[in-house]
């Protein structure tokens, strides 16, 4: 029995061994003819299908970054590295130094009309002269050699790479007048396309530039640390499982064009969509395309719309001018930021061309300031130390402080900004004239633990988390000496906040303690407009703080605008609550000041900080000027 | 234990095929990926091989009595990957354990061997129907694990695995059929609850090429076609296949080893290949037959079933036969786990073959 169950199972293994005989012998002799063929003079090659980026759109759905189309000229291999030839032994010889034993001059004989035809002809259509477009064979032949001879070393004996059966681009950005000229020719033209690339268009130009990044190649560095491909797909979650698996392999080239700064950066994976593909079979002697075999469609990147509010970012933006610093404007019922100024910025479309000169302006214009430049706040921090020392029962409302313009401690004399003195004032008022003395008195019963307690719990010394990169968290010193924590008290010393960490501080005073996070993304969508990611954020944690000490404070930030330090500005019935600040740098007449507060005081719709870095004016006039003008904007339509 | 008269029964004729197996394999992986994926090639086989000789000291008796520890061992293994493994390309396979990898669904079908013969061994154990829900146990529970990491291809090995042993080991066959009608039934519940879009997707791409071009399925059967129809009678010769060397090939080196085969070898050659590998079954066939004890036998059983699946989809596969999956041809295709997995199998073979032994009392295999 057991031999005979052996005869059948090894008859079954034997049986299917010999399917799989007949159809080698099926597939090689019989139709061996019509695959070889295939495979000798035809082939079949992939070509990617350029996708497009996604479109970044404001909260209103105006475009502020977007994919248009290039047109580019593309050559195919062989014609470039015949020209290449020709070249390097009779037309322009001084041109090219390089392997000019390659290539016999013979073959060079045969093929010299012919690359005269068609690089004269593209050189009147296209009105390019002749040498260019030598040139460009020149290089992208060098390179394409390069990449050959390093696989070759690799592999250790002679390969052909992909490279040698692709068309190259040798001129992009074409004007269309030329590619109309250029299309009825082509035809006549063998190996000449021309091929319709994606490039990526800001049309606002220098609109929030820090805000909405750009796109580069990946640099050397980039692409060898990273493992570009597992992080970039797995955010297409969405995505079958399949689709996901076949395209991590050819996911990003040396050539993909990646998000380098801003939204473009850290969405970069969002916005960036999924090649297409098409395999088609070519002649390879003409490289003529015979027929498609298969295209997969590329998918659109997904849409990005930011919650920044066009009109008044281009209103911040103006009203900030040539000055250096920056506006930040933000609902602060839910951390939505409506405007990010910078100034000076740069332009997204051209600042490519002017490189040089804007890495070397001084004013470093390629700074995110709302994020990235860590100040001391001076006085306006002060609504922190009122505050702590309000909950912590340090002062209460009757508690009076005497001002004689200065405070000594030691050896030191900690001077107010009155250099007469404030004479007697309660909390209220010492808010109102931004009193030093008073606040040093603070500091002396509040000690540095408590202080920096609640610097923390403000989000002082954390980045805020918006969604752009390099956000500096700034510094907030764990101080123990008085001196420093005097310092500490009214924004000085060692204490570097952001403008947007301000910003959510005034926020959280102006809603009512609820912690808000401050964001940019209002929500993502998809090629079919399906919504993605809604961030439709809720308050749902709060300070612990009392009603009191807020209504204690807001009181007083509204009293800085129509009697304390901001008065002079001339607010008048704008309904504007405030603090000024003016933090003092080691330099004489060279201050920072600072504008930071909500509108309209009793239900606040924009909360708002405005900075002017190295300036000669205070916190009042050089900053709340600019608020002035913000606000006159944002709440009349004009002033 | 190990006597040295008992490596007059080495055999040489299986050993030798091998060898000629593993020429190719470094060969065809040089020409197919690179010189660097050869040599690490190579670096497995050396440990494939020691892993092999030292395998022949243990008498396969110890083997077996631990043969349930191994299985759940591996289990455990599988649900460990499940839980914690590496990702490669959404799918958990993988341990990382220092610089290599371990695939244990590999492994698992080795337990799966040694735990199903363990079983089935006494023969009162396979005389009832009910007595098989134990096996079918055994080998579902496996299956459904390496399944969910997702890998179709390793999971359905076990299915001609168990019946190959449970045949062999003289089950009525009208309880074989009942399984197979059951199993056919099962299908439905199968392809809506347990397969992967992907998988569906390969399924479908294997029955309907046309239907679903689009999702790229296609690319790889129809590329493996031509490189394996250029091939010709004579082939292209080593390291000039055009569909191989241009990379229009995708893994040339792993599951599509064939195909480079194929086309720079040609048919003859490419011939000659499967003739050795059917030679190679029918010795390890042999070796089950001649086995007088009934472990060894369904051991030998179970691998020569398993080798042989793997060779005969990998190639079908290859040829169009066959939905790709990612089942590896036996000692050729590149791969650590694979090698290792082979290797040890291989050896349990020489093993049972080194000590043919007298019937035990308790067996009641021979009629």
């Amino acid at each position: 029995m057991a031999k005979k169950r052996f005869n059948i199972f090894f008859g079954i293994i034997l049986a299917l061994f010999m399917v799989i005989f007949s159809r080698l012998f099926y597939l090689q002799m019989m139709e061996g003819g019509k695959y070889s063929g295939i495979s000798d003079s035809k082939r079949i090659r992939t070509v990617d299908i350029n996708t497009l980026r996604g479109t970044i759109y404001d909260r209103n759905g105006a475009v502020l970054a977007v994919d248009k189309h290039s047109f580019d000229l593309t050559v195919s291999y062989k014609k470039l590295s015949s020209a290449y030839a020709c070249l390097q032994n009779n037309i322009f010889p001084t041109l090219s130094k390089k392997k000019s034993n390659t290539l016999s001059s013979s073959l060079c004989k045969e093929c010299h009309p012919h690359n005269q035809v068609w690089v004269n002809r593209i050189a009147d259509l296209l009105k390019i002269p002749c040498p260019d477009i030598f040139k460009q064979a020149i290089e992208t032949v060098e390179k394409v050699e390069t990449i050959k001879s390093n696989v070759e070393k690799r592999n250790k004996r002679t390969v052909h790479i992909l490279e040698e059966t692709v068309p190259h681009a040798i001129f992009s950005n074409l004007e269309w007048r030329n590619i109309a000229r250029l299309k009825v020719e082509i035809p006549q033209i063998q190996g000449v396309e021309i091929d319709v690339t994606p490039m990526r268009w800001y049309p606002k130009n220098d609109f929030a530039p820090h805000i909405i990044g750009y796109v580069g190649k990946l640099d050397k560095k980039e692409l060898s640390e990273y493992n570009f491909k597992k992080q970039w797909f797995d955010t297409l979650s969405k995505k079958n499982e399949s689709e996901r698996e076949y395209f991590a392999q050819k996911a990003l080239t040396a050539d993909s064009l990646v998000g380098k700064n801003g939204i473009e950066k850290v969405f970069n994976s969002n916005l960036m969509g999924i090649p297409g593909e098409r395999f088609e079979e070519i002649t390879l002697d003409t490289l003529q395309v015979n027929k498609i075999i298969l295209e997969r469609p590329p998918v659109p990147g997904n849409s990005l719309f930011l919650t920044i509010d066009s009109k008044i970012q281009g209103i911040a933006e103006k009203v900030l001018g040539k000055r250096r610093g920056s506006i930040v404007v933000m609902d602060p019922w839910n951390g939505e930021v409506l405007a990010m100024a910078t100034a000076p910025r740069f332009g997204l479309n051209t600042f490519r061309d002017d490189f040089t000169k804007i890495s070397k302006n001084p004013d470093n214009p390629f700074l995110n300031r709302p994020i990235q430049s860590a100040l001391p706040p001076g006085s306006v921090f002060k609504v922190v130390t009122a505050i702590a020392a309000l909950e912590e029962n340090c002062v209460n409302e009757e508690t009076n402080f005497t001002c004689n313009g200065s405070l000594r401690l030691g050896n030191t004399r900690f001077r107010c900004f009155s250099q007469y003195g404030h004479g007697l004032l309660n909390l209220e008022e010492a808010i109102q004239f931004s009193c030093n003395v008073c606040f040093f008195e603070i500091a002396k019963k509040l000690g540095g633990k408590l202080l920096s307690k609640w610097a923390h719990e403000f989000g002082f010394g954390t980045v805020t988390g918006i969604e752009l990169p390099y956000e500096k968290k700034g510094n907030m010193p764990k101080s123990s000496s008085l001196y420093e924590v005097m310092n500490l008290s009214i924004g000085q010393g060692a204490m570097l906040v952001t403008p947007l960490q301000i910003t959510k501080m005034m926020a959280m005073v102006a809603n009512g303690g609820w912690y808000i996070k401050p964001h940019i993304i209002k929500k993502i969508t998809d090629d079919q407009d399906t919504i993605l990611l809604d961030n439709d954020l809720v308050l749902n944690e709060r300070l612990h703080i009392s009603e009191k000490t807020l209504d204690y404070v807001r009181r007083s930030l509204r009293k800085v605008v129509t009697d304390g330090t901001a008065k002079e500005v001339g607010f008048g019935e704008l309904g504007v609550a405030g603090k000024t600040g003016t933090a003092e740098t080691a330099r004489k007449r060279d201050n920072h000041a600072w504008f930071s507060g909500y509108a309209p005081f009793d239900n606040p719709k924009y909360c708002f900080t405005i900075t002017v870095e190295h300036t000669t004016g205070h916190g009042a006039d050089a900053a709340g000027s600019l608020a002035l003008k913000l606000l006159a904007e944002l709440l009349y339509g004009n002033g | 234990m190990f006597r040295i008269d008992i490596l007059k029964k080495f055999d040489w004729i299986t050993f030798s095929i091998i060898s000629f197996f593993l020429l190719i394999s470094f060969f065809f992986v040089w020409s197919a990926a690179s010189e660097k994926f050869a040599y690490k090639q190579l670096i497995w086989i050396a440990i494939g091989l020691g892993l092999f000789f030292s395998l022949l000291f243990i008498d396969y008796f110890t083997i077996a009595r631990y043969s349930y520890v191994f299985y759940s061992l591996l289990i455990i293994c599988l649900v460990f990957v499940l839980l914690f493994g590496k990702t490669v390309y959404g799918a958990k396979r993988w341990i990382p354990l220092g610089p290599v990898s371990l695939q244990p669904s590999e492994f698992m079908k080795i337990a799966l061997v040694l735990a199903l013969s363990r079983y089935m061994m006494f023969k009162e154990n396979v005389s009832t129907f009910r007595n098989l829900i134990i096996p079918i146990t055994l080998t579902i529970f496996p299956m459904v694990l390496i399944i969910k990491q997702p890998d179709l291809g390793t999971s359905l090995i076990m299915l001609p695995i168990f019946f190959s042993i449970v045949f062999i080991a003289g089950i009525k066959l009208r309880y074989l059929f009942s399984i197979i009608i059951l199993g056919l039934t099962s299908i439905p519940f199968l392809w809506y609850l347990i397969l992967k879009d992907y998988q569906k997707s390969r399924v479908i791409t294997f029955l309907w090429p046309d239907k679903v071009s689009k999702l790229g399925e296609g690319y790889h059967k129809v590329q493996s076609l031509i490189a394996v129809g250029s091939g010709g009678s004579l082939g292209s010769g080593w390291g000039n296949g055009t569909q191989s060397q241009l990379n229009f090939l995708p893994q040339g080196h792993t599951d599509f080893i064939f195909s480079v085969i194929a086309e720079e070898w040609g048919f003859f050659r490419s011939c000659i290949i499967l003739a050795l590998y059917i030679l190679f079954l029918a010795c390890c066939a042999g070796i089950a037959l001649k086995t007088r004890d009934s472990y060894g036998r369904l051991m030998v059983t179970g691998f020569t079933a398993m080798f042989a699946t793997q060779a005969l989809v990998n190639i079908a596969m290859t040829m169009g036969l066959a939905p790709i999956t990612g089942l590896t041809l036996p000692f050729i295709s590149y791969g650590g786990s694979s090698l290792l997995s082979s290797f040890i199998a291989l050896s349990l073979i020489f093993n049972v073959r080194l000590r043919t032994r007298v019937t035990l009392a308790r067996d009641e295999f021979y009629e």
